[in-house]
């Protein structure tokens, strides 16, 4: 056993060590894992709690500049000379009637220095605290101002802000989703687990059922199920339903595999013999046994989630405009004619790929961290 | 560097599109055909004693050599069409690679079609094509059309009245047969056929109980009017049950399609010869074509027409930028991706043709519903206060004068056009023979500049003066009664999904921005889009693009004729009212704009003199004017993409290619363009 090998003037202590200490303990040494812990509650505090905050404009804006590239930041003033302060440079449309097509070019003679905690356009926070304030911007008192990082879209909307506000909900759809599929497959898997003979059957081969189809037409059919007439909030909603749907499966069978090696371990058969209810047994004594396992599952199984809104967004079959996703923004962006002329439409990318990544690292962290007995 | 690491994006996309549409097949090999001699070679080849008139195509020189066919002077009708070349007289030979996206091909029978009546090739009005001549008797009851003596099918056979007489008497009066019916146009005022006389060969002669000026140019729209009239006789009675001896009418109708089976008997430049169903058409010379160019060519200079299908859009996009096509009309329809487009021509040896216009008069456009109610099945008694009163408020003036100068027409322009354009109001084609004579481009231009400016003041003027103001505070103008009021957008692909999604974005927030609470309704690919659009049902405003040339022989856009399906604008009850004859829909009360529009078209159908006729269309244009807009029209016309090969000659720089009417590219005479060898 590990703790034999502990020193003796550590015992005390090391002894009283809660399991969930020692999986602490072994999560924080490793760093990947934490940097995609920060970077997930960075991801979720940003666009999910404070996006009105962090984003320079708010969600329904929209400029005169019309799919303008990105504007470099530099770190100049109004004069041009060098501060501490970063700026943008502005931009001015020039239409080439030869190719008939409308570009925007840098104005290195303008320069529009960047403001942090500005008052801007008012909102709520977090829905409820109404304020203007947004963690950068230009000038409030300069009309002429505009600062937009990552360029604008075809209706003049700053792609940085929207980023921010779709991330929201794709971030959202995956954690919503994934509590909804955690305690579905957990219940299903235990009652499957548990109760074995024809429940096990049932339930399993529902598993099978749902997981033989080929997912996208699975989706696609269950989306374009999804009346139209319903308001993009439901529609969100049902479509975090349809995830949840196709995907408790997996969790499902493996709770039941744990729960069939438990339910005959002695203290199960003691609680049983003592005449404890199926309800306790299995919520009391079994699955507190499985939670570990399944949390990992869980973690890991969030990216698909966000990568199915975005791929059904993507498709046309998910989240649809006026709700913004990274899925629609990457809709916006599915044309060889964006591609060729603002391609930086697809910096959302970055995005989608950072979120998943971190998920990914926080749950192989986990995976590691939940066996601190195992020696590697 | 950065040209790599675009194409290899597209290359991307493309993979991804084309596994997504599931359409993983090859492309298909070029088609094989055979080498062509020399074009000199036929000005001295032919070895018959008495030297031709004419000259005839290298692969048919061959099989007349060969004994395969006559002599092209036997092939050539008495006296050939001369058909004027664009550029130069050409020389023979080649494939022409064209794509279309439909199993149905219509943009590709457009390139062939040959009607008896033609637009004439620069839109200025109507011309004689497989017909002669046609003529009106005085009181214009009495139509006589009078065919080119000497016209051959394909495969040689004469083309006569008996082919048209086949058609009528055997198909289209056949109850037996309902592929083919009894056309529009060919009915009395009661509903009944109209009288057919076929009093030799080339005469045809058509008996109406009302005066039809119009009639003979019906035959002139697209390729669908003259379409189900092109009966080769000789060819069809195999699979016809009162001809032939155990033959079916399911039969015939599978075989009895010009564009799907091969060896189908056509009076076109190219027959059909190849056809795999969902994915490729072979057109090949028809060797008895009737038409020659001023040397005395035989026409067309192309040997071949190969079509492929190519549904995905990004796809074609990207087959048309790369140079797969030596000339498509309507490959990309798109005017934002000229750039793309341009960008690509040098490498890949094409251009773009100037001169190719939409013919757009509202590109975007908002039809405003003048017959809004809430349910399908209307009835006046059930229906709710609110209903009622959302109509009389649509119905009022002022109410659709503040809609047009609410939105901001310079931005449609700037989101949709890139900012290249000219805002405007709803007009037809501004290329239309109504508005060619100096008086007519002032009503024109009277049309396009009415109620155009933006204007939110004036339109909360508007508003205001009607009652049309927010009463209970929140923010948002309510009906007069005090009810609360949601204008509904319908959102259709009518005009392009991309122009239309975004132009009611913007439309959206001009009006939020007059006070006006604004509900846009998808309903592209809904099952109820079009039982909404035809009847009027729940919309206030539904996206559209206006676009034609000839008001007489398609009206909609001004005169509301017609509802309850094709042809339903903005007065689909009152329209169907017309359409059947007092039955359905809803009677125009008098004096009202829809009253006064149907009465103009009852006098214009009455009206001998073409001249007269446009002044009866200025009169009722006039009526839009005053007591309209009844389309909310955002910006005019645009280029469209023509991307022809550098070696493909004899494309005018003039054509309209938003109104399907005239029928265009085959207006313009490709039978005559050609191709370098």
């Amino acid at each position: 056993m590990a703790e034999q090998k502990v020193p003796e003037t550590n015992k005390k202590r090391q002894i009283s060590q809660s399991y969930w200490s020692l999986v602490w303990w072994k999560f924080k040494k490793n760093k990947l894992a934490i940097v995609g812990g920060i970077l997930i509650i960075l991801f979720y505090s940003i666009c999910g709690l404070f996006a009105e905050f962090f984003a320079p404009y708010t969600l329904d804006y929209q400029s005169d500049y019309l799919e303008a590239r990105p504007q470099p930041v530099v770190f100049k003033d109004e004069e041009g000379n060098f501060s501490l302060r970063p700026a943008v440079y502005g931009l001015e449309e020039k239409i080439d009637q030869t190719l008939r097509k409308r570009f925007y070019e840098v104005n290195r003679t303008k320069i529009y220095p960047i403001y942090f905690f500005v008052k801007a356009e008012p909102y709520k926070l977090l829905g409820f605290i109404p304020t203007d304030i947004h963690l950068f911007g230009t000038d409030p008192a300069d009309p002429e101002a505009h600062v937009f990082l990552f360029g604008t879209d075809r209706l003049g909307r700053d792609l940085f802000s929207r980023i921010i506000y779709g991330g929201r909900l794709s971030l959202l759809i995956g954690l919503l989703g994934q509590i909804l599929t955690f305690t579905l497959g957990m219940v299903m898997g235990a009652i499957s687990g548990y109760y074995g003979g024809v429940t096990d059957v049932i339930v399993q081969r529902m598993t099978e059922f749902v997981g033989a189809f080929p997912d996208i037409p699975l989706f696609m059919a269950l989306a374009a199920a999804i009346p139209v007439t319903w308001s993009p909030i439901l529609v969100y909603f049902m479509l975090t339903l349809i995830l949840v749907f196709i995907r408790w499966g997996g969790l499902a069978r493996q709770v039941r595999g744990l729960i069939l090696s438990l339910r005959e371990r002695e203290y199960v058969l003691a609680a049983r013999s003592f005449g404890a209810s199926d309800a306790r047994l299995m919520f009391r004594h079994l699955l507190p046994g499985t939670l570990s396992h399944c949390i990992v599952i869980a973690t890991l199984m969030i990216p698909g989630m966000i990568l199915s809104e975005t791929a059904l967004s993507w498709l046309g079959l998910g989240l649809r405009p006026p709700l913004t996703s990274w899925g629609v923004l990457l809709q916006e962006v599915s044309s060889v004619r964006s591609i060729r002329f603002a391609p930086w439409l697809l910096t959302t990318v970055p995005f989608v790929l950072l979120a998943v990544l971190s998920f990914n690292m926080l749950g192989d962290g986990l995976r590691d961290a939940m066996d601190p007995y195992g020696g590697r | 560097m950065k040209r790599n690491v675009f194409w290899l994006l597209v290359t991307g996309l493309a993979i991804v599109a084309t596994i997504i549409s599931g359409c993983a097949k090859p492309t298909p090999a070029p088609t094989e055909v055979p080498t062509e001699a020399p074009a000199e070679k036929p000005t001295e080849a032919p070895p018959t004693e008495v030297p031709s008139a004419y000259n005839e195509a290298p692969m048919l020189a061959d099989k007349v050599a060969a004994g395969e066919l006559p002599p092209v002077d036997e092939r050539l009708p008495e006296e050939p069409v001369v058909i004027p070349v664009v550029e130069s007289v050409g020389q023979y030979g080649g494939t022409w690679h064209n794509v279309t996206w439909w199993p149905g091909c219509g943009n590709i029978k457009m390139v062939l079609y040959d009607p008896p009546v033609r637009w004439k090739a620069d839109y200025t009005g109507y011309e004689p094509g497989l017909a002669e001549s046609y003529e009106w008797s005085d009181d214009g009851k009495t139509i006589t059309f009078k065919f080119r003596k000497g016209i051959k099918w394909s495969d040689g056979e004469p083309f006569t009245t008996e082919d048209l007489k086949f058609w009528w008497e055997d198909l289209a009066q056949n109850p037996d047969y309902k592929t083919v019916q009894v056309p529009w146009w060919a009915r009395n005022s009661d509903g009944s056929p109209i009288t057919m006389e076929f009093p030799d060969d080339y005469t045809w002669v058509l008996h109406f109980d009302t005066p039809q000026w119009i009639m003979p140019y019906v035959l002139a729209q697209g390729f669908w009017e003259w379409e189900p009239l092109m009966k080769p006789k000789h060819f069809l009675t195999q699979w016809h049950p009162k001809y032939t001896e155990g033959a079916d009418y399911d039969t015939l109708d599978q075989m009895d399609r010009w564009f799907e089976t091969p060896g189908y008997p056509c009076l076109m430049a190219w027959c059909l010869k190849e056809f795999t169903p969902s994915e490729t058409w072979l057109f090949e010379r028809n060797p008895y074509y009737w038409k020659v160019d001023p040397e005395g060519n035989q026409l067309p200079y192309i040997d071949y027409v190969h079509v492929e299908l190519v549904e995905d859009l990004e796809t074609r996009k990207l087959r048309v930028a790369q140079g797969s096509y030596e000339c498509t009309f309507r490959g990309v329809d798109d005017p934002t991706e000229i750039p793309f487009l341009t960008e690509q021509s040098e490498a890949n040896n094409y251009r773009i043709v100037p001169g190719w216009m939409n013919g757009a008069g509202a590109w975007p456009g908002f039809m405003v519903n003048m017959d809004y109610h809430e349910e399908q099945e209307y009835d006046p008694a059930t229906e709710s206060e609110e209903s009622k009163e959302i109509r009389e408020l649509v119905r009022t003036r002022e109410f659709r004068k503040g809609l047009s100068v609410a939105l901001d027409r310079q931005r449609i322009v700037d989101v949709v056009w890139e900012g290249i354009g000219t805002p405007q109001a709803f007009t037809i084609s501004p290329q239309s023979w109504h508005f060619a004579s100096p008086e007519g481009q002032k009503v024109f231009e009277e049309w396009a500049a009415a109620d155009a400016e933006y204007d939110p003041e004036k339109a909360k003027e508007y508003f205001d003066s009607i009652g049309f103001v927010d009463q209970d505070g929140d923010g948002w103008r309510d009906l007069p009664s005090g009810k609360s009021f949601t204008l509904v957008i319908d959102l259709n692909d009518w005009g392009g999904e991309r122009v239309t999604t975004e132009a009611t974005e913007v439309y959206k927030k001009n009006l939020e921005d007059v006070g006006v609470k604004v509900l846009v309704n998808n309903v592209i690919g809904q099952p109820e889009a079009a039982t909404r659009g035809n009847y009027g049902v729940g919309w206030v405003l539904r996206t559209t693009h206006a676009s034609e040339l000839d008001i007489w022989t398609y009206p909609d856009w001004i005169f509301p004729l017609r509802g309850g399906g094709e042809g339903s604008r903005s007065f689909p009850m009152q329209g169907l009212w017309y359409q059947s004859g007092g039955e359905e829909g809803w009677e125009p009360e008098p004096g009202s704009p829809a009253a006064k529009l149907q009465a103009l078209y009852r006098k214009g159908l009455q009206e001998p003199d073409e001249q007269k006729r446009h002044e009866i269309v200025w009169e009722a244009i006039r009526v839009h004017i005053e007591d309209g807009p009844f389309v909310i029209g955002a910006s005019g016309d645009q280029p469209m993409p023509v991307v022809c090969k550098n070696f493909f000659h004899n494309v005018p720089e003039y054509g309209v290619l938003g109104p399907w009417a005239p029928g265009s590219p085959g207006n313009v005479h490709p039978e005559q363009f050609w191709m370098e060898q």
